[in-house]
Order: C-alpha cells, then sequence, then structure tokens
C-alpha cells in the first residue's frame, strides 16, 4: 500500500510520495497505468516550487479525507484550502497551469475559482492592469459586442 | 480577494485558453459580459464558452434549452442568454426567473391534462405595449406583475371576446351619440367593423356573426380559465387571465359601474329632504359598511385606484382579484355601496411580489396534483363543447379527506368561497364529497339515504348538526367499477376556523330493492379553515 513514487520538476527538484497522494493527478493516473513498473515521474512542464505546492495541497487532501485518525471535517479542508491560496498571483496562475497540466481536478477549481475572485467586480480596464493584457479588440469589436452586453452596466 | 496579495507589474505565466477557461467557468454573468471587453481572446472564450451560458441560463431563468426571450431557438446559449437579458431590463431581472419557472410548470401541467387552455395562452406583452396601457392606465405596474404579462398576455378566449366587443360597442355608442349624432351613418359603420373606438383600443376581432361554430367556440372558453372554479348551486366560477389591455378595460367597467350605482343611490337619497341631507346619509351610509367589512377582516376601498385586474371569472362582477400596484399585494375585490371590500389572497403582507407568489402557488398545486381536472355544470345537450374545467376543490391529502367503510369510499375536500355573499360577516366553505363502491366491497350495489352533519368550532364544540334525507336532493346508487359519484354543498361560518365530519346512511341494493339493512358510512372530518392563499 505504502508504495512510493518519485516526481521530479522541470528544475530538477525531486518529492518523493506515497503512490496514492499522487494517484490525485489523473495524468500520473493515467501513466501509472500504462507504465506500470515506473517509480520516477518527470513533469516537464512543472517548475519545483510550484510542485511542492501541488504535493503539500495532495498530501493533506489524501490524510484529509482517507479513513481515519488523519480524517478532517469539511470545514477544517476549507480553512486549509484559503490558507493554502494566500499566495501571489504569480503563484497561483502556476498552480493552475500545474494544476490543469496534472489534471487535479479539485486544486484546478479552487485555484480557478480563486483567479475568479480576482476578477470579480472589476472594470475591463482593472482586469487588464491585473492580467497585464493588452487590448486587441477594434473599435468595431467593441461596438459589437457592447450592443450584446449593454445589460452589463446596470 | 484578500486572499491572493496582489503585485502589479510582476511577470505573470501566460495562462493557456484551456485554463482561462476553467477560471471564466466560475463567472457571474455580470463579469463575464466585463470580461468580454478586454482583449480578443477572453471575448472568444467567454463568448463561446456554452457550459457558462447555459449554467447561468438554468440557473437564473430555468431554461434547459436555447429558447430565446421570444420563445423561438437561438444559435448558441450566448445568444439566448444576451437575448433575455436585452429582452427584460433590470427591473425585471430579479423576477423574471421566478415567473418562466411558474409558466414553465404551468405550461406543462396545461399540455398533459388541458391542451384547450394552453390554446388560449397569449404570446408575451411587449415592453412598449404594456408602457402604453400603464400611461392610459395613470400608474405604474409592479415589475412582479408586469413580468407575467412579459412572458404571456394573459389568454384570449372568444366569450371574454365578444363581452370587450359588446362593451365598446356601447361605448362608442354612448360617445357618438354625446357627439352631437352628426356623423349618423358612419359611426354605426365603424361600430359594426369593430374598428377603433378610442383610448383602450387596437384589438381585435370584427364583430361576428354568432353563428353556431362562433357561439359553440364562446361557450366553450368559459370553461378554458386558466385558473379554474367551481360550482357550488348556482355559483359558478371560472376565472381566467385577462389580456393586460383588456383588465384595463375591465377595471374601467367597474369604475363606471360603481360610479352609476353610487349615483343612483345618492339619488334616491336625495328624493327626500335636501341635497346636504342626502350627502350626510349617503357618507354615514359608507362609514356604516366600511366599518362592517373591517370586522369582517376585509379591506375596504372606496376608489379601484392603483388596483387592476388580474383574474377574472368569465361572469366578470362574480369574482374578481386585483392585484395592488402600490403595494404589490394580490386580493379579492367585492363590490359595495360606495367602494370594494378587499380580501388578501397573499399571506406575508408587504412583500412586493404578491400576484407572482399567488401565480408560483397555483403552479405548484397543479404540479403536485393538488388542483385536478373536473367536471363543471351540465351544459344543454345541443352543445357540443368540451366541459370541464380545472377543479378548484384539493384532490391531495390532507386537504382532501378519505375514508372507507364496507366499500363505500368517501372522499371529502372543502375550496373557501371568498367572493360570496353570505349573511354578513360569515365564510362561505364549499365542499365536494366524492362517493364510489370499491372493486373489493362486500356489497354489489347500495344507495345512499340518509346524510348527517356536524359541524364543529376550532375547539371541537359542536356548533351545528344536519340530518336530512339524501344529499341535494339526490339518492345516489353505488356500484364498484362506475364513476364516482360527486356532489358540492356548502355551509357558512362565522369564524374563520372550525371542522366537518359527518355520516351517510346507505342501504345495501337499492332503496326499492333492498338487500340486508342498512349501514352507516363515515365521512372524515375535514377543516373549515380560510386558507392563506385564496384561489
Amino acid at each position: 500500500m505504502n508504495a512510493k513514487l518519485t516526481l521530479t520538476s522541470n528544475d530538477g527538484q525531486k518529492f518523493e510520495v506515497e503512490k496514492e497522494v499522487a494517484l490525485q493527478s489523473q495524468m500520473i493516473k493515467g501513466m501509472l497505468e500504462d507504465i506500470q513498473s515506473a517509480a520516477s515521474v518527470p513533469l516537464a512542464n512543472v517548475n519545483g516550487q510550484t510542485l511542492a505546492k501541488v504535493v503539500e495541497y495532495c498530501k493533506f487532501h489524501y490524510e484529509a479525507t482517507k479513513k481515519g485518525d488523519t480524517q478532517k471535517t469539511k470545514a477544517a479542508i476549507k480553512k486549509w484550502d484559503k490558507a493554502f491560496l494566500n499566495v501571489e498571483q504569480s503563484v497561483l496562475f502556476d498552480l493552475i497551469l500545474a494544476a490543469n497540466y496534472l489534471h487535479v481536478e479539485s486544486l484546478l477549481q479552487l485555484t480557478c475559482q480563486a483567479a475568479a475572485k480576482l476578477i470579480c467586480n472589476k472594470t475591463t480596464q482593472e482586469i487588464r492592469d491585473m492580467f497585464n493584457i493588452e487590448n486587441d479588440l477594434t473599435a468595431e469589436d467593441e461596438a459589437q459586442l457592447l450592443s450584446e452586453i449593454e445589460w452589463k452596466f446596470e | 480577494m484578500s486572499e491572493c496579495r496582489m503585485e502589479l507589474g510582476a511577470a505573470l505565466p501566460d495562462l493557456t485558453p484551456q485554463c482561462l477557461s476553467h477560471i471564466f467557468s466560475h463567472l457571474s454573468p455580470h463579469d463575464a459580459a466585463r470580461g468580454c471587453c478586454v482583449q480578443k481572446l477572453w471575448r472568444d472564450l467567454i463568448v463561446g464558452d456554452e457550459h457558462l451560458w447555459q449554467r447561468h441560463l438554468a440557473e437564473e431563468l430555468g431554461i434547459s434549452s436555447k429558447q430565446g426571450a421570444d420563445g423561438q431557438s437561438t444559435q448558441t446559449y450566448w445568444v439566448a442568454y444576451t437575448g433575455w437579458r436585452k429582452a427584460f431590463g433590470r427591473e425585471y431581472w430579479p423576477y423574471l426567473g421566478r415567473a418562466v419557472r411558474a409558466w414553465t410548470t404551468i405550461k406543462g401541467w396545461l399540455a398533459a391534462n388541458m391542451p384547450e387552455i394552453l390554446a388560449t395562452l397569449r404570446p408575451g406583452l411587449s415592453e412598449a405595449e404594456a408602457c402604453a396601457i400603464e400611461s392610459e392606465l395613470g400608474f405604474a405596474l409592479p415589475p412582479a406583475l408586469k413580468v407575467l404579462y412579459r412572458l404571456h398576455d394573459g389568454q384570449s378566449l372568444a366569450h371574454d371576446d365578444a363581452l370587450e366587443r359588446s362593451i365598446r360597442l356601447r361605448r362608442h355608442g354612448a360617445a357618438a351619440a354625446a357627439g352631437g349624432g352628426g356623423s349618423g351613418s358612419g359611426s354605426g359603420a365603424a361600430a359594426a367593423a369593430g374598428g377603433p373606438t378610442g383610448g383602450l383600443e387596437e384589438e381585435h376581432v370584427p364583430l361576428g356573426g354568432g353563428g353556431p361554430v362562433e357561439q359553440d367556440a364562446q361557450v366553450a372558453s368559459i370553461f378554458q380559465g386558466l385558473f379554474g372554479g367551481y360550482v357550488v348551486y348556482d355559483h359558478q366560477v371560472v376565472s381566467r387571465m385577462p389580456p393586460l389591455r383588456r383588465a384595463a378595460l375591465w377595471r374601467s367597467e367597474l369604475v363606471g359601474g360603481m360610479a352609476e350605482n353610487s349615483r343612483r343611490i345618492q339619488e334616491r337619497l336625495g328624493q327626500t329632504g335636501g341635497r346636504e341631507a342626502a350627502d350626510q346619509r349617503w357618507r354615514v351610509e359608507c362609514e356604516r359598511r366600511e366599518e362592517e367589512a373591517r370586522r369582517a377582516g376585509l379591506e375596504p376601498r372606496a376608489s379601484l385606484d392603483h388596483l387592476i385586474p388580474f383574474s377574472c371569472s368569465y361572469n366578470l362582477e362574480e369574482k374578481i382579484f386585483v392585484a395592488d400596484a402600490v403595494s404589490g399585494g394580490l386580493a379579492l375585490a367585492k363590490p359595495r355601496v360606495g367602494g370594494w371590500d378587499l380580501r388578501q389572497a397573499v399571506p406575508g403582507a408587504g412583500s412586493r411580489d404578491g400576484p407572482l407568489r399567488w401565480f408560483e402557488e397555483y403552479a405548484r398545486r397543479l404540479e403536485s396534483g393538488y388542483y385536478q381536472v373536473g367536471k363543471p355544470w351540465v351544459l344543454p345537450e345541443q352543445l357540443s363543447v368540451i366541459t370541464r374545467i380545472i377543479s378548484l376543490f384539493p384532490r391531495t391529502p390532507p386537504a382532501m379527506a378519505e375514508a372507507v367503510t364496507r366499500g363505500v369510499r368517501v372522499r371529502a375536500s372543502v375550496v373557501y368561497v371568498p367572493e360570496a355573499v353570505a349573511p354578513r360577516g360569515r365564510h362561505l366553505f364549499a365542499y365536494a364529497i366524492r362517493f364510489s363502491l370499491t372493486e373489493d366491497a362486500p356489497l354489489k350495489r347500495c344507495q345512499l339515504t340518509h346524510r348527517h352533519w356536524v359541524i364543529r368550532d376550532e375547539q371541537g364544540r359542536v356548533l351545528d348538526t344536519v340530518h336530512g334525507e339524501g344529499v341535494i336532493g339526490m339518492y345516489p346508487i353505488l356500484e364498484p367499477g362506475q364513476p364516482e359519484f360527486v356532489y358540492c354543498s356548502c355551509t357558512h361560518q362565522v369564524a374563520t376556523r372550525g371542522s366537518m365530519e359527518g355520516e351517510f346512511e346507505f342501504v345495501g341494493g337499492t332503496i326499492e330493492r333492498p338487500e340486508g339493512g342498512s349501514f352507516a358510512v363515515a365521512c372524515p372530518t375535514f377543516r373549515l379553515d380560510m386558507p392563506d392563499y385564496i384561489f
């Protein structure tokens, strides 16, 4: 049961985790189904800093949801998640990319929800500033859009 | 938001379109709409996110298809959603989802149970038309009421069309006469064509010849009231939802009728004594009536100011629910000397959405089987029309009580009749009793001979007992497999809460050919309570 697996980030950091923990990643799960003997998984799209956070998340959720003395209440998990999200925006975005790449569905939901909260109640320009985005819509595009979403100004 | 500390200008990783889509899937419609304007990629992802708009359409309006505000199917959920937003302004939005859901429930029930009523629903009223009617009325209608008409502008019913035509013709005639009659034949021709005659016009139907087909259609439509009805002796009502413009016409008819009535009474009062004394007596009489109404738990009003009919029986004056544009409530309006008495029909005064809550409750009752299709009254045989109505006698327990004695099943249900002109301060409860003989009954046939009723007050004390032969003059014979025998009767009560129970005496076989002795069949207790929602 306690088989271990080593995850390697794209900058060479290694993380040894229980297999069960790593299986929260649908990507790793699929990979292990194909190569059953694998003991090491190289993750080309995730850096060490981000992978450390992902592993932290998966470890906690594995322990918190499995039956036994480490099991936590829903409220306790929620509280932990909230503290977990207390990171800089760039880290949050890295987590989103990693969760999406690794297919950790609950982490993807959690981080995307947090990112959506950043956008919430912001003006279009505020969002552009926040995400460092150039407006490439033409005046024509904008006029067309406004006719469809006049109600958003209410 | 506070969870994520922000550092503007820090190098942000580029989120892939897939990741952005995941983020956008959590946005509210307003945030998503703002997001559209950020850049082309965001616009394309958000506008193209069918799941997002499908979810918002379902969550906000309960719509699971790409149905647009005009009832037509649209290309995408985005088009459907923005279409609804464009068609219904902000003031409607808090009520729109509730109204759409209630209409959907009602239409689903009608399609399965009474398609002939479904066919009478008119398309939604346009915002421009609604505004025009409001300005003719001289007051604005609450959005929680208007939204119902915006989705379906009431019912189109041949009987009501004819009534409206005759009213407009009469008014036109009066207007022509008042105008000096100079245009003689010209106005006659306009009237015969049902042409526009003034303020409220626009509609409709030229005056038909009234042939047998038209007559059948008119009679049939009497029963096609969306809000159901009942028959208690000679009191027959079938309530419908008039289109808003017609509701405004009904209102002016009621106002005119009231003014005419008051004028006549004042005239009579003025025949003895002077003008001043007559005015004084009129005021005293009005005050006395108002006081009487207040004691009966009614709300007296001197006029129909800010009130508009929402549900009316086919025989207009018999039963009218009016929506209050100021309070947002819904009440039954009863005319009396010098004004109107209102009986609130929706619990929880003070909320601005009385008609909508009433409408939603009605939808729930149809959906749950509380109300079902029932028979109205017997018509002359030559009329080949469907005669069935939505019966307002409840059909599910506990509102319908049931007991079986020796195979005789008795089911009893009550409806509070708010419009009844009951003896002073009394409440009329109509009840329907249904008899049938079960398949496994020990008897093959039996006949009702006597009834026995006990009426109790809230504390269980006996208020009244009734012993009598038959029921409403009939002695029904029951046989297994035969349709239920149903009869309706009523009782007047002083209190708003009480109960009634009883026994029916049956004889085995028939009265003429008895087989075995007589036996008592229990009628279970049923409540005589004024309900919180009145229909």
